[in-house]
């Protein structure tokens, strides 16, 4: 390291101190506003489903969630196009020594809806209705890292110190995922063990207090709910003006989506959540004439894939002794070698998937990390990709080739090369389905389509392994980083379905794949957990455990006469900061 | 008639058991629970779906749940809460029933409104080439899957802006004086009732031309022709009224469907039912919301055959119940 | 000899019936059109000229193609023909390449198949020459022909209707018939127990049944398992119709002269009073099929239907229910939905007419029976 370069380091370290000191004192912004904004006006989006609850800890739906996190505050937001979090009840935050211990200093002036003052006695709260083992929320998951409970301690009515166990690398955004509960209200609540049902969808909007931007005016069960500003909520705008700036926010239930489509070419949705690949054409013809853009925003952050089951019997008690495979051990034995899985790979042709059930708006992924994960999507220069004859030579290497003539190809002893590949009912991926089959068809293996409803198929997933290939997908993780993939990466995970749940990491591989993901929960600089998070995808792509299929790319329509509109692929992708979002004046839209 | 009442409502109850009974089975024949979508998010641990299975009770075997939920409806009249919003079972199924008594409401005037003139005029014309149009027209309605009618409709109104798109109020119907209000609520009926009323309008039609077809046969009815009574006349005041009393009693018997039958018009058009409560109860496996939705159907389709008796018996002096 | 020709012959029922049914064009036309459907669900395999989920990955949301007997040079063919079509340069958009063409001949030589699972088989009714193909209705967003996979969804929505009204017809008849005989504890029991079936949303049934078999089983067989339940629970509703024809047949003279004569009851339900309630029967038997086929429709949009691979117009609708087909490939729409429209209304008009021709109440049948 030279001078120059200290010097470089230097003046990063100032402006990065600056912008802190200029965040401590004055407004939460998460992104850079284009131009301040003016006070009015009414944003109506489209959603397939309402909210369940407004209880930010009991929900277990993303339909509540939306809601609920646009009426309670955090510590920290996530800024989804820096792609970190910021600070919000928290105006700054710093870790001990020993990274064990975490300062945070809470804003003063911060308010809930009811005008009472915000202080870390409130946070506190949260934290122990978290932490409460008789709810045992999702909540509880996300702020126990290491699977152990965080101590938090409050010095005064403005800091809040927590303490973990082991140093972990995403406990700011984990602290972020708690939401602030008015304590004066609640607490009594709690205490007398109604909380599972407090603030829930009938409650009265005036009794309802909010710590965040918005608070709730009018909730119509399965037809809208309407947020209104939070009067005493501590964000503002470069001028001074409080946010947020619109009057209403309108969540309108539309469960069937050509009806959101066209009550959307009607004028009376001003954005949609959830637009199907084939409809894109539509929109984007229609953008002059409707007074709309239709956002662009990369590939989707959910990923496909599909995969063999290699899981063998962990827990004595059936009919199949412990270790023996739950698979047809004539399957098994195909499934198992790393060549069959890499054949069945190469024998994908997933231009045809994306030209047809993508309508050509999807790329190839090789990860759970897909592109729309900017910081931690590493381009693959070698996959296997769709090589049918490569593939036949690989299989016919391991020995299976069409002895018989009947264009499917056997083992050594004659077994014709087949299995049956489940995903659930109803749903693109069986169209994906469809199109596996009749490539593996091509290289001689004869692959069956089955659609099992969800909740089967979670089950087989899960529980009785009653499958011989699935195929599925993850959805966003959130925040984007894969230290929050655990349960995929780790050998011990539920979600490791290829082989879930192993007592002890089965293969030196696998043994790998824990000790890395161990290093990537600790903290480190980016780039350094770059290379881990790399590393992990490598080792999962040279196992071929998983055969990648595309991925989608997402566009959303947001009407042209509202200002800040900054739709991101992470969610809430048009909510994120839709406090910020305004109503442009006539002239300029 | 008294007692007869009186004894079909305390039948209700060993139906109602067994209604409960049934639900529960079917409901535990189809693999997974409440928990097991949760299980889906790999942010979840297993420790806690673990806790909120046995929060919810869903750990214990199905039997003892089954004996639990029986005794809080018996003893205490409690029918369990939704899992997802943590309210009781009925509260949540309250607004939903109003809605789609609404709407059932609305298809069934478009049925019956549709019915007895279209019957009428066909008995008038029996045989005739009007006739025939009469029963192609019906059958068109009967024909078109409501999955499609509901999609054009909803395009129809979306190019042309005579009807809303869908929904049950505008955004803004809490702003309306009453009468606007109104007039709000029935533009957003106007599209999904036709689609719920098309439907039975066929067998309706036919079933009421049949029914004046009989009584236009009958010897006061020669007899009020012999008198020299116009045609008009003879059916509108003597014949229709009588043709009307059998399709009373099948005016009860379809109250008893009229909670089931609008879950297509619901989605399509969003509007705020029973029957996509039910519906997305029953793929979440909220069970007590589910078992509270079936409960509700089965009284109502019980009073409705009790009140299809009740009518028979007024208009038809020979039935007597005891 | 003017006593001889009194005492004609009576004409068998079935004859005035056939007289009088004649009469409808409708119903003639309806029954026509059924049968024709049939037949070509029955030989859906040799009249397709596609395996139903054979994808063409060149060809996704092909449009129908048209027939031509002129080519370009002026010239008539004996044999109609396509021309073969290139893609581009907009997504999912054909022309056609007049250099290209490729006749069709009949009975041809085409993917193997076995009719009916037994009579191995490689004749398809017409082909295109190959590398030439034919989509006569375009096809769908996997290249599969459409016209093929209409045929063999008609061997699915087709066969619903029949296997449904058999089961629950079968089942309502005799409990219905039973109960509304014998009277008493047994007829409380068939009732009290067709009220709590009648009072399970049927849609719920399905979800929770479906979900009870075994994954392994192709999705068709699936479906006719659940039309198969489905029906066993739709007895409830004919067997109260029934039970109440029953109560009113039962007082007739010849079944208590049948009574009488020491027959077993359940011969005279079977032999005597069932029989009296045919006419019935068979017309609602016919009017309640399209109740079957729309009710796969139904479940295909709530996605437990037929699933993929599988064919059926109920998920063949489904797929194309939305806006973009509407406007930019609306012959996925229209195919299905022409098919279930006039098989529906051909089983209307049909049992409309035979209702018709049951009827004792039409001038001058009652004279003649």
């Amino acid at each position: 390291m030279g001078r120059r370069n200290a010097i470089v380091i230097g003046l990063a370290g100032v402006l990065v101190l600056g912008a802190m000191a200029r965040a401590s004192c004055a407004q939460p912004l998460r992104a850079p506003m284009r131009e301040p904004g003016a006070p009015g006006g009414r944003f109506v989006i489209g959603v397939t489903n309402d909210a369940r609850t407004l209880n930010p800890i009991m929900s277990n739906e993303t339909s509540s969630g939306e809601v609920s996190d646009l009426l309670f505050t955090a510590l920290t937001e996530f800024d989804n196009i820096a792609q970190k979090p910021c600070p919000m009840l928290a105006r700054s935050w710093v870790a001990g020594p020993d990274g064990l211990t975490w300062t945070w200093h809470l804003r003063r002036g911060a308010r809930f809806s009811d005008g009472h003052p915000i202080t870390a006695e409130d946070v506190l709260f949260s934290f122990e209705v978290a932490y409460d083992s008789t709810l045992h929320q999702s909540i509880y998951d996300l702020l126990t890292p290491h699977g152990r409970k965080m101590q938090v301690s409050a010095p005064d009515s403005y800091t809040v110190v927590t303490r973990i166990a082991r140093p972990h690398a995403l406990l700011v955004e984990a602290v972020g995922a708690l939401r602030i509960l008015p304590r004066h209200v609640l607490e009594p609540v709690w205490r007398a063990g109604r909380f599972a049902s407090s603030y829930g969808v009938s409650t009265s909007p005036e009794s309802l207090v909010t710590s965040g931007p918005w608070k709730l005016r009018q909730f119509v069960p399965r037809e809208k709910t309407v947020l209104t500003g939070n009067p005493y909520w501590f964000g503002v705008d470069a001028r001074g003006q409080r946010l947020p700036y619109l009057d209403e926010l309108v969540f309108l239930v539309v469960p069937d989506q050509n009806a959101a489509t066209l009550k959307f070419q009607a004028g009376e949705l001003d954005g949609i959540d959830n637009v199907k690949a084939e409809d894109y054409g539509t929109f984007a013809r229609n953008q002059a004439s409707g007074g709309y853009t239709l956002h662009d925003l990369g590939a989707a952050l959910t990923s496909n894939f599909f995969w063999f089951n290699l899981n063998t019997v962990k827990q004595s008690g059936g009919r199949k002794r412990i270790g023996a495979p739950y698979a047809d051990p004539v399957k098994y034995a195909w499934f198992s070698s790393r060549d069959f899985r890499r054949a069945v790979s190469m024998a994908i042709d997933r231009d045809a998937i994306i030209r047809s059930i993508f309508f050509g708006e999807g790329e190839r992924n090789w990860s759970l990390m897909t592109p729309g994960y900017r910081a931690f999507f590493t381009p693959r220069t070698t996959a296997p990709d769709h090589d049918p004859p490569a593939a036949r030579r690989l299989l016919a290497r391991l020995g299976l080739r069409d002895r018989d003539g009947d264009g499917v190809i056997e083992d050594a002893k004659d077994n014709p090369v087949r299995f049956t590949l489940k995903t659930n009912a109803g749903s693109t991926r069986v169209q994906m389905a469809n199109f596996v089959r009749d490539d593996l068809a091509r290289v001689g293996i004869q692959c069956t389509v089955a659609a099992v409803d969800f909740n089967t198929l979670l089950q087989n997933m899960r529980e009785d392994f009653d499958y011989d290939a699935v195929l599925a997908g993850l959805g966003a993780a959130v925040p984007p980083d894969p230290g929050m993939c655990g349960n995929f990466y780790r050998s011990s995970g539920i979600s490791h379905f290829w082989n879930t749940r192993q007592t002890r990491p089965e293969t030196p591989a696998e043994a790998r794949l824990d000790a890395l993901f161990d290093e990537l929960l600790r903290p480190g600089s980016l780039a350094a957990r770059q290379r881990l998070s790399a590393e992990l995808d490598q080792i999962v792509d040279d196992q071929c455990w998983l055969i990648w299929l595309p991925t989608m790319k997402a566009k959303l329509p947001v009407r042209n006469r509202f200002g800040n509109v900054h739709p991101t692929i992470l969610p809430q992708r048009l909510l994120w900061n839709i406090e910020t979002v305004f109503v442009k004046p006539q002239g300029r839209r | 008639m008294r007692t007869f009442v009186l004894r079909r409502l305390l039948q209700l109850i060993p139906l109602l058991l067994a209604v409960i009974v049934l639900t529960f089975v079917l409901l535990k024949l189809a693999p997974g629970d409440y928990l097991t979508a949760l299980s889906d998010n790999p942010q979840v641990s297993a420790a806690t779906i673990d806790a909120m299975r046995h929060r919810f009770g869903l750990d214990q075997p199905w039997t003892t749940q089954l004996i639990l939920y029986l005794k809080n409806v018996v003893l205490h009249l409690d029918f369990g809460e939704s899992f997802s919003r943590h309210q009781p079972v009925f509260a949540v199924l309250r607004e939903g029933l109003l809605n789609t008594l609404l709407l059932a409401v609305a298809g069934a005037l478009v049925t019956w409104g549709l019915a007895v003139p279209l019957g009428a005029w066909a008995a008038a014309r029996q045989g005739s080439a009007v006739d025939g149009a009469l029963s192609l027209m019906a059958f068109v309605g009967l024909s078109v899957p409501e999955v499609l009618s509901g999609l054009l409709l909803l395009m129809l109104a979306a190019n042309t802006g005579w009807f809303p798109v869908g929904g049950m109020r505008s955004l803004d119907w809490e702003s309306l004086p009453p009468a606007a209000r109104a007039l709000d609520m029935l533009r957003h009926l106007v599209l999904p009732a036709l689609v719920v009323g098309l439907v039975p309008l066929a067998s309706r039609m036919r079933q009421m031309r049949a029914s004046l077809l009989d009584v236009l046969r009958l010897d006061y009815v020669t007899t009020a022709r012999a008198k020299g009574l116009d045609e008009r006349t003879v059916v509108m005041k003597h014949a229709l009224r009588n043709a009307l009393n059998p399709l009373i009693t099948l005016f009860g018997f379809s109250l008893g469907a009229l909670l089931s039958g609008s879950l297509v018009a619901e989605i399509i058009f969003s509007w705020p039912g029973l029957g996509r409560v039910t519906y997305e109860a029953i793929l979440s496996h909220d069970q007590y919301l589910v078992v509270g939705s079936v409960l509700m159907a089965a009284v109502v389709l019980v009073l409705g055959n009790l009140a299809a008796d009740l009518l028979l018996a007024a208009a038809d002096p020979r039935i007597r119940h005891d | 000899m003017t006593e001889a020709r009194l005492q004609a012959p009576p004409r068998p029922p079935w004859r005035l019936f056939w007289r009088q049914f004649r009469r409808s064009p409708l119903a003639l036309g309806g029954g026509a059109l059924l049968v024709m459907f049939y037949a070509l669900a029955l030989l859906a395999p040799f009249v397709a000229p596609y395996p139903q989920d054979e994808l063409d990955r060149g060809r996704f949301y092909h449009p129908p193609q048209a027939l031509h007997w002129r080519d370009t040079a002026g010239r008539l063919h004996l044999r109609p023909f396509v021309y073969a079509t290139v893609s581009g340069p907009a997504f999912f958009e054909y022309r056609e390449d007049r250099s290209r063409q490729a006749p069709l001949r009949f009975l041809v030589r085409g993917a193997r198949y076995r009719w009916l699972g037994l009579v191995p088989s490689e004749w398809h009714l017409f082909g295109a020459d190959p590398p030439g193909r034919v989509n006569l209705l375009g096809t769908d967003p996997a290249g599969r022909d459409v016209l093929s996979r209409l045929l063999f969804g008609a061997q699915v929505s087709l066969t619903v209707g029949l296997v449904g009204i058999l089961i629950s017809f079968a089942l309502g008849l005799l409990l219905g018939g039973v109960s509304g005989y014998l009277g008493g504890w047994v007829d409380r029991l068939i009732m009290r127990s067709s009220e709590v079936l009648l009072s399970i949303p049927g849609l719920y049934l399905i979800i929770a049944l479906r979900s009870a078999f075994p994954a392994g089983l192709p999705s068709w067989q699936v479906y006719i398992a659940i039309v198969a339940i489905l029906a066993l629970i739709g007895w409830a509703g004919l067997a109260r119709v029934i039970r109440g024809m029953v109560l009113s047949i039962r007082r007739a003279d010849y079944v208590t002269a049948a009574e009488a004569l020491g027959m077993s009851r359940m011969r005279i339900i079977v032999r005597h009073v069932l029989p009296n309630t045919m006419s019935f029967v068979i017309v609602a038997a016919t009017v309640s099929v399209p109740g079957y086929i729309l009710g796969e429709v139904f479940l295909s949009f709530l996605g437990v239907g037929v699933q993929e691979p599988g064919a059926s117009w109920g998920n063949m609708l489904q797929q194309a229910r939305s806006l973009t087909v509407l406007t930019d490939f609306p012959w996925l729409l229209y195919a299905p939905g022409v098919a279930i429209f006039l098989t529906v209304m051909s089983f209307n008009c049909l049992g409309d007419g035979m209702r018709d021709a049951l009827d004792p109440r039409r001038p001058g049948r009652g004279r003649a029976g």
